[in-house]
C-alpha cells in the first residue's frame, strides 16, 4: 500500500485536496446563497439542495472551463512556439519526426499499442491529449453556459424583469465577463511559468531547471 | 519491468481512469441541473 500511495502521491494529492476545496466551495456557497435568499425574500436552502443547483454548478465549471482552456492552450502553443531559457519550452522550433516519436515502423517492443498501427489511430493517439483536454474544456463552458443561464433567468424572474435563451445569454456581456475574467488569470500564469524559470529555480521540482543550469538553457 | 499485470500498473491506471471518470461525470452532473432549469 505504501509503494502505491508513494507512486501515485502527485496525483492522489491534487485529487484529495480538489476535493477538499470542492466541498468547501459547498459549504461557502450555501452561505452567499441564502444570505441572497433572505435578502430577496425567498427561502433558504439546505446544502443538499444547493449542491444540485446552478449557482453551485456554474461557480464551479466557469473555473473549470478556464483550467482546461490554459493546459489546451498551454500543449498547442508548445508546439509551434518556443522561449528561449524557458524550461517549458522545446529548444528549437519544430515538429518532430515519426522516428523521433517512436512511431509506427519506430515504435519500440513496450511502446503504447496505438503508438504502433502507424495509420489514423496512431495519429489519433499522437493528439490524444489535446483530444480529450478539447473536449473537457468545450463540455465545462457549455456547462458554464447551462447552469449559468438558469442562475441567469432565475435572478430575472425575482426581480421581476425578462428571462433570456441560450443564444441571447451566450452573447451577453454577463456571460463574457464570467467567462474573461478566468481566462485573463490562467493566460498571465501561462505566461509567467514560461519566463519566470528562465531565471528563477525551484530544487527538486520537475517544472524547474537545476539550480546550476544557465539561464539560457531552454528546457529541462 | 514485470507486464501490465502488476498491482503497480493497475494503481497508475485506476487513477488515470478515477480522474477522466469523476471530470467526466461532473460535467455531465451540472448540464442535467443546468438544461433542468434548476436554480
Amino acid at each position: 500500500v505504501r509503494t502505491l500511495l508513494r507512486d501515485n502521491g502527485l496525483s492522489l494529492f491534487f485529487g484529495t485536496i480538489f476535493l477538499a476545496t470542492l466541498i468547501g466551495q459547498a459549504f461557502a456557497g450555501q452561505r452567499v446563497y441564502n444570505h441572497e435568499a433572505v435578502a430577496h425574500g425567498g427561502e433558504a436552502v439546505s446544502l443538499g439542495r444547493y449542491v444540485v443547483s446552478s449557482h453551485y454548478g456554474q461557480a464551479v465549471l466557469e473555473n473549470w472551463q478556464s483550467e482546461w482552456l490554459q493546459f489546451l492552450l498551454f500543449i498547442l502553443a508548445t508546439m509551434w512556439l518556443i522561449q528561449k531559457g524557458s524550461p517549458e519550452s522545446e529548444p528549437e522550433p519544430g515538429m518532430s519526426t515519426d522516428k523521433e516519436e517512436k512511431i509506427g515502423r519506430y515504435a519500440e517492443a513496450n511502446s503504447p499499442r496505438f503508438a504502433k498501427y502507424g495509420d489514423w489511430r496512431t495519429t489519433l493517439y499522437s493528439y490524444s491529449l489535446l483530444i480529450v483536454f478539447a473536449m473537457i474544456f468545450l463540455g465545462s463552458w457549455l456547462g458554464q453556459s447551462f447552469t449559468g443561464l438558469t442562475e441567469h433567468n432565475a435572478e430575472q424572474r425575482e426581480h421581476g424583469e425578462p428571462t433570456k435563451a441560450w443564444a441571447e445569454y451566450v452573447t451577453s456581456a454577463e456571460f463574457w465577463e464570467d467567462t474573461l475574467q478566468n481566462w485573463q488569470s490562467e493566460f498571465i500564469a501561462v505566461g509567467a511559468i514560461m519566463v519566470f524559470g528562465i531565471f528563477l529555480r525551484a530544487r527538486h521540482s520537475a517544472e524547474s531547471k537545476r539550480v546550476g543550469d544557465p539561464h539560457d538553457k531552454t528546457g529541462n | 519491468m514485470a507486464r501490465a499485470t502488476s498491482n503497480q500498473e493497475r494503481a497508475v491506471k485506476g487513477v488515470f481512469l478515477a480522474y477522466l471518470f469523476f471530470i467526466l461525470a461532473g460535467i455531465v452532473y451540472f448540464w442535467v441541473i443546468g438544461l433542468r432549469g434548476m436554480a
